[in-house]
């Protein structure tokens, strides 16, 4: 049971500590921003109470040093300066690090330099506590200005004349509900019958009951323009009382009745009201006009309790959307169930189609379009927004360009684009690798920048967006973009090509990629080690990604990826070859055309068919996986692109569209190529997935072989 | 009482009733009232109303209580009469629903000025 709540305790306080990484970097871009600095404080604030109520006090007793610091910001003492937001992000690492259980000396020593670090910062603004404590009040009181709602009973008894110059009550009223929640209550018991009545005089009153987080001066200011016989009293409702609130105190406090005159008529069993009318001891209006007092505060006070109830929901999901907690690990199971559903129910298909049994048919294609929803639903629920990962970059850029002495600034953009978890979560890596990269060999120092005429400031942009099936992530700097002749040289002189080689702009790019490729001039501690860039390609070709790369000497580079929105379940087209069945991804399929065999060259794996006035090349499956069944009369080809290039695979015949459930073949297959897993069809039998990118690999290899 | 000669009289009031027409709208009223039993008052084409309007109204409620006649408003209320209404503190809300601005929604006036 402990465990179980420590456990809780510990997501909390990371779930906190990363929103507040994530804010102390907003907070450096505008270090104006109220808002954020409350909530840094409030953060600081829930973690010093939790951690406090958990039993971990070196956390609470550091967690309360620096609360108290952001406290003083909170209050305008302390400005935020970059000195204090690096200081607090050592001292956000600092809990992480405290609460991963870390309670050597060293670490109480850190805490204490940390506590230290604060305590100079904001030693000068200390000095004079009586001027702090006034300056906090009247933070506070402002604060209460701004954000409490205070209820006022407003009486306005306009003169009689009041028209005559001009003024319009209608108008000051208006200007009253305007300011909040307002309840209008008219007084008529003094306009006379039509025979004495005259056009020209004011005969009404009103009382108006007004909810606002507006001052009384405000209210004042409405009735600047009255004359003086005019009679105008605002008075605060005290809320504190309106629990237990009786229509007889609201008539009390009006001065309406006395106290004693109430409690002689309470002893009757009538409604108050009722019978204080009947002794005629108020009028009707007084009666009314309380009344609609009363429903006003108890709607305001519903209100008020409803805003409340939010704030807390707010902030206990910090900001979040409303979510519950599931464990990543159900989530997966539940794909898997519903790959399971999808194959099972792909069987009842195929069962239905055999039996035609209409019955049958109809129950099979109800049972498919419930699954197809559900298969949408659970996909949905691994959905994250990138943004998760973009924040901690934010951090990576900031430490990186310090470090490097350089001004780099990080835009995010499309960090909404959501995306699978398990794809997110293998981003990861690779996104480090090339921010990293960006960071430290394509942005330029400052002075460099300046000769270049340059912005001093780099920048590192990071876009998501939607592409079909596909989200693209583009990394790109506004740094001196890959430099052609080095990367040149450099292959020269690895050996990877020999001098004289003529090779296209895209495939001397394409050379960072190759293992063990640096052209920086000295390895630095973040990167040119020529570790990175083929891992970041490989990591992406398992996603079923693609890199590429853009740039413009001078201007910048652009990296490209391309990775497909989801791993588990991909539409397919389902093609034969002599019995087996093979799955190609639908995102990939052109077209499917008749397979014309007189261009083919007896025997050769791969070569080119003219398709639609397009020659384009070919790979015959039936040679390359060595199938032996015998040739049908008549074959097809079906164009798929690779993002660059268009192919042609030679099959069969094709089958039709087919929901694939990926499965990942044993590591026996890890060596086939061609091959990106499997999946399981509706008569138990096993489908191969295409590896679209390696068969055109494969191609391209024997194409510059021959 | 003197007799009527006519049972139902109805009038009109058209574009705006504000403080520089009410005093002849109150003529045409008082004249109504001493002429027939019932009055009727049509709103419908109505557009502005101001505060001496709204008097006006409450006033030709109270003449009738007073001479036991029947004051009547008929018709669709404008949304932008409606506003006015609402915006001073008449629950029109009651009679929105119906076709009639009825003595309903003035009752109070006539209960009320016994106490005042």
């Amino acid at each position: 049971m402990l465990e179980q709540i420590n456990e809780v305790f510990f997501e909390e306080a990371n779930e906190l500590l990363e929103s507040l990484e994530g804010m102390l970097l907003s907070l450096e871009e505008d270090p104006e921003d109220k808002e954020i600095i409350s909530a840094i404080f409030r953060i600081m604030h829930t973690i010093k109470g939790s951690s406090g109520m958990f039993g971990f006090e070196a956390i609470s007793k550091f967690t309360h040093e620096i609360e108290g610091a952001f406290d003083m910001v909170r209050n305008g003492i302390v400005p935020v300066s970059a000195q204090l937001i690096n200081l607090t992000l050592a001292s956000r690492d600092h809990i992480l690090k405290m609460l991963k259980g870390d309670d050597s000396e060293q670490m109480k020593e850190q805490s204490l330099r940390i506590i230290d670090a604060f305590k100079q910062l904001t030693a000068p603004y200390r000095s004079g506590t009586a001027v702090k404590n006034e300056t906090k009040e009247r933070a506070k009181t402002t604060d209460e200005h701004t954000e409490k709602q205070t209820t006022w009973r407003i009486s306005f008894t306009p003169s009689e004349t009041i028209l005559c110059n001009g003024t319009r009550p209608t108008l000051i009223i208006k200007e009253l509900s305007e300011m909040g929640t307002a309840t209008v209550l008219l007084f008529y018991q003094n306009v006379p019958p039509l025979s004495q009545y005259d056009p020209q005089l004011c005969y009404l009153s009103w009382d108006i009951i007004l909810t606002t987080t507006h001052s009384k001066n405000d209210i004042e200011d409405a009735f600047i323009f009255i004359d003086e016989q005019s009679t105008v009293r605002i008075e605060q409702i005290d809320l504190s009382l309106i629990e237990n609130r009786k229509i007889g105190e609201i008539l009390i406090e009006r001065k309406a009745i006395s106290k004693k005159d109430l409690d002689l008529v309470l002893n009757q069993q009538k409604k108050v009201g009722e019978i204080l009318l009947e002794k005629k001891l108020i009028s009707k209006e007084n009666l009314q006009s309380a009344l609609a007092e009363q429903t006003h505060i108890k709607s305001v006070a519903c209100a008020e309790k409803a805003n409340a109830d939010k704030t807390v929901e707010q902030a206990a999901g910090a900001g979040a959307q409303q979510s519950i907690r599931v464990n990543s690990e159900k989530l997966d199971q539940l794909i898997d169930l519903v790959g399971e559903l999808v194959t099972f129910n792909a069987r009842l298909g195929q069962l239905s189609q055999k039996m035609n049994n209409s019955m049958l048919l109809t129950l099979g294609e109800q049972s498919e379009r419930l699954i197809l929803s559900l298969r949408d639903t659970a996909m949905d629920m691994r959905m994250l927004p990138i943004g998760t990962i973009f924040t901690r970059f934010r951090r990576l850029v900031h430490d990186l360009a310090s470090d490097l002495h350089k001004n780099i600034e990080l835009v995010t953009e499309g960090a909404e684009t959501e995306l699978d978890k398990t794809v997110i979560e293998k981003l990861n890596d690779p996104l480090i690798h090339m921010i990293r990269n960006s960071v430290d060999h394509g942005i330029e120092m400052p002075e460099e920048r300046i000769a270049a005429g340059k912005n001093p400031q780099g920048t590192v942009k990071l876009i998501a967006q939607h592409a079909g099936a596909f989200v693209l992530i583009t990394i790109s700097d506004d740094g001196a973009g890959l430099n052609k002749e080095r990367i040149y040289n450099k292959a020269i002189e690895r050996g990877l090509i020999t001098p004289g080689t003529e090779l296209s702009d895209t495939e001397i790019y394409e050379m960072i990629f190759l293992p063990g490729f640096s052209t920086s001039a000295n390895v630095t501690a973040v990167s040119g080690r020529g570790v990175g860039m083929d891992v970041v390609k490989k990591d992406i070709t398992t996603l079923g990604g693609t890199v590429s790369i853009e740039t413009n000497p001078g201007k910048g580079s652009n990296f490209i990826l391309k990775i497909p929105l989801t791993l588990a379940i991909i539409e397919g087209m389902m093609v034969q070859i002599g019995n087996a069945k093979y799955v190609i991804p639908l995102t990939n399929v052109e077209e499917c055309l008749e397979f014309n065999p007189e261009y083919e060259k007896d025997g050769s794996v791969c070569s080119h068919i003219e398709a639609r006035g397009q020659f384009l090349p070919y790979i015959n499956l039936r040679t390359y996986f060595e199938i032996t069944d015998p040739i049908p009369t008549s074959q097809q080809v079906v164009i798929v692109n690779d993002q660059d290039s268009k192919l042609g695979i030679v099959v069969d015949h094709v089958i039709g569209n087919h929901q694939t459930v990926i499965k990942p073949l044993g590591t026996l297959y890890k060596n086939i190529q061609g091959l990106s897993g499997a999946t399981i069809l509706g008569d138990g039998t096993v489908a191969l997935i295409l590896d679209i990118f390696k068969l055109s690999e494969v191609i391209r290899k024997t194409d510059s072989a021959v | 009482m003197a007799k009527k000669k006519i049972e139902t009289q109805t009038i009109v009031w058209k574009e705006t009733v504000t403080i520089e027409n009410t005093p002849e709208k109150t003529q045409e009223l008082q004249a109504a009232f001493d002429s027939s039993k019932e009055v009727l008052l049509d709103i419908s084409e109505l557009t502005d109303i101001d505060i001496t309007g709204i008097q006006l109204l409450i006033a030709a409620q109270k003449e009738a209580t007073l001479r036991k006649n029947t004051f009547k408003i008929i018709g669709h209320i404008p949304p932008s009469v409606m506003e006015c209404f609402q915006s001073i503190g008449i629950p029109v809300d009651k009679v929105a629903g119906g076709e009639q601005f009825s003595s309903n929604i003035l009752e109070t006036i006539s209960s009320g000025e016994h106490n005042a």
